[in-house]
């Protein structure tokens, strides 16, 4: 339907994409994002099975399937939110679910290319490994600049404003991350301690 | 009735006591490491201890702290007992002959490495007096070497030298002393230093060197060899070091002063409570017959072993006080029948390892890889495979001598088994080529035609993209 339509034509005019997707934005489903981001699950955990062994960097035995989710979902999750959260008051145009599903198309050409990375790696040797790293950070790097002219457009900002609030966006990615962390650290210090004080009472009742 | 119910217990009884006897000794095993190199893994034990040798004859019957141990080309062994300040000579049954305490009218203070060359003459590394003392068969002193004057050993204030050999070749000495590892020739002149690497471009200090002030170039561009902690000098001048250094703890130095030994993180890292590693240290070194190298490693107090090629075959050891297991081990030698004899400094003795039936398959079996014989060296891994048929190096030799055959298909597993990526892409890159070989004309036509359709394919596009273009602007 359109959103599939949408997804095949951000290869080829991102810009256009990302203005129509603004004039629809009343009615986003859900369901795009959460699917983009499934999928995007799927072929990075496909290519850890089905890479060639000469370049493949980790084993199947070694692969972890909660690291290869969170590898893609903590990273954009976090930029969705602290783009938004920066956006919202440094005058931005985007909602929510508008921000969310524009980064998350920028994992269109990731999904779409990856399989092709992975069939042209069944014939490559050990030390031609350089050259699927090359085509794996081609990917990366349409990725990024996809996410940054999603951010610009659907914010409406000029080059340069953009590069500042997304570097911005990054310190408060960071900062949302150290705050999770901070808390979990907390947060464990008080289990520790509920546990050390029940182990006590049961010690002392007995 | 009773009776046989009394037999009966008596029977169990027995059965159980004799398995009490033949209690499983947990550590009854050697080690290799996995493919990946992190865990060990238990294989059969590859070295028993033969003898164990506590009392020696001389002044004094027993060994205090003795630092190195050296095997001369004529059987007799030669033990630097440290702190009893002497130099004892036993033969090859560890028979006391003589002991050296004298030279140049003054005792021996702390001599920590010992040497004898190929005409019997005896060489002391006389740390406590600060010299190399060159001793006769006899114990005559005939010369000394003390601190070389050379610019090039500024930062050297005391001269402490601990292990001492001459090279066959070019007749230097070669004197470890501290974390220089140095020549010295005849005349008490510094040579240079041993196993030095390149240097190589830096653009730091090739900013310093063009731009800096004389002080500030000596402060910031010098660069100092590796450090080495022992070494044991080979028949044909090669030089086998181990060291400190972060990536070829081992290494072998030819008569050129290259090192022809694959570098490589070889021993285990351990860690500490908090993370941080703790990287092994290698205390000494031999080489036998079979190119096979054997080192200490202090921290463990484990004995490793490696082929000619880098790989680790096994490795045995541990800190205990019982036979197999060491105090302090510092000294290492392996003699002419594949035994390995190993000095221990804590507890004072020498313990005489013995090879296992397993282990000498698996050195027979590198040795005719190594020789070129691959149908005995398959043989002999076979054979290897019987005795413990998850031994990582069989696999991988298995796939090498495949490779060499041909057998690109069975290779490919074999490497991709025992986690070789460097052959495992060897044989692919044949694979590959056989394969382009047969179906030549078949890639090339289907590479044309793959073409011709994308070229449609990229025409086609551009209509169905403007048109789908078209289509979403319109809704």
């Amino acid at each position: 339907m359109k959103w599939l339509q949408y997804g095949f034509m951000i290869l080829f005019h991102p810009i256009e994409i990302f203005y129509l997707i603004k004039r629809d934005r009343k009615n986003i489903p859900w369901m795009v994002s959460l699917f983009t981001l499934a999928i995007a699950v799927l072929i990075k955990t496909l290519t850890v099975y089905t890479v060639n062994y000469t370049v493949a960097s980790k084993s199947a035995e070694q692969a972890n399937a909660l690291w290869e989710l969170g590898m893609v979902v903590v990273p954009l999750l976090l930029w969705v939110v602290a783009s938004y959260a920066l956006m919202t008051i440094m005058g931005g145009e985007s909602t929510f679910k508008e921000t969310l599903t524009i980064s998350t198309y920028s994992l269109v050409p990731y999904i779409l290319f990856t399989p092709l990375v992975i069939i042209i790696s069944q014939v490559l040797s050990t030390s031609e490994a350089g050259f699927f790293n090359t085509l794996q950070n081609l990917l990366i790097v349409w990725m990024l600049i996809l996410l940054f002219v999603g951010f610009k457009e659907s914010n409406g900002l000029g080059f340069g404003a953009a590069i500042w609030r997304a570097f911005l966006s990054l310190i408060v990615m960071v900062l949302i991350a150290a705050t999770f962390l901070l808390i979990f650290a907390l947060g464990s210090q008080i289990v520790i301690f509920v546990q050390e004080l029940t182990s006590e009472i049961n010690y002392y009742l007995r | 009735m009773k009776n046989i119910f009394r037999l009966l217990c008596v029977l169990i009884l027995c059965a159980y006591l004799t398995l009490q006897a033949a209690a499983f000794d947990y550590r009854d095993n050697g080690y290799a490491l996995s493919e990946d190199g992190k865990q060990r893994v238990a294989i059969p034990k590859p070295y028993t201890v033969k003898t164990v040798i506590k009392e020696f004859g001389g002044s004094q019957t027993t060994l205090n702290s003795p630092q190195d141990l050296f095997l001369s080309e004529t059987g007799e062994y030669y033990i630097a007992d440290t702190e009893n300040d002497r130099i004892i000579k036993l033969d090859s049954d560890f028979q006391f002959i003589a002991e050296f305490t004298q030279a140049d009218d003054s005792a021996l203070s702390k001599p920590t490495g010992v040497f004898v060359d190929n005409v019997g003459d005896l060489w002391v590394a006389d740390s406590g007096n600060a010299r190399i003392v060159h001793l006769d068969e006899q114990g005559k002193y005939i010369e000394k070497f003390v601190k070389p004057e050379s610019d090039l050993l500024y930062n050297v204030t005391s001269f402490v030298p601990t292990k001492i050999a001459i090279n066959p070749i070019n007749n230097y000495l070669y004197i470890i002393m501290g974390k220089q590892f140095m020549m010295l020739d005849a005349a008490n002149q510094f040579k240079g230093y041993v196993g030095a690497n390149q240097i190589g471009f830096n653009f730091f200090n090739w900013l310093v060197q063009n731009f800096a002030s004389e002080e500030l170039k000596f402060q910031l561009t010098k660069v100092e060899p590796p450090s080495y902690s022992n070494f044991m000098m080979t028949e044909d001048g090669r030089v086998v070091a181990v060291g400190m250094s972060s990536n070829s703890r081992i290494s072998i130095i030819n008569t050129v002063g290259s090192n022809i030994y694959p570098s490589g993180n070889y021993g285990e890292v351990a860690y500490e409570d908090d993370g941080t590693p703790i990287n092994p240290l290698f205390v000494d070194v031999t080489i036998d017959d079979n190119q096979i190298i054997s080192v200490i490693e202090q921290n463990s107090k484990f004995i490793y072993q490696y082929d000619s090629e880098g790989q680790l075959i096994c490795f045995f050891g541990g800190e205990g006080l019982s036979a197999g297991f060491f105090g302090m081990p510092s000294s290492i030698v392996s003699d002419k029948q594949g035994n390995l004899v190993v000095l221990d400094s804590m507890l004072n003795q020498i313990q005489v390892f013995q090879p296992t039936e397993f282990i000498s398959l698996v050195h027979n079996a590198i040795v005719q890889y190594n020789a070129g014989f691959y149908e005995e060296s398959m043989a002999s891994w076979d054979r290897v495979k019987e005795k413990d048929s998850t031994y990582g190096l069989s696999r991988n030799f298995i796939g090498k001598i495949r490779m060499k055959n041909g057998q690109y298909t069975e290779a490919l597993e074999d490497f991709r088994l025992s986690g070789d990526k460097v052959n495992y892409g060897k044989t692919f890159e044949s694979l590959r080529y056989q394969f382009l070989q047969k179906y030549f004309y078949v890639i090339v036509i289907s590479a044309a035609v793959l073409f011709i359709l994308l070229a449609l394919l990229i025409k086609k596009s551009r209509k169905f993209i403007s048109n789908l273009q078209a289509k979403l602007w319109k809704q």
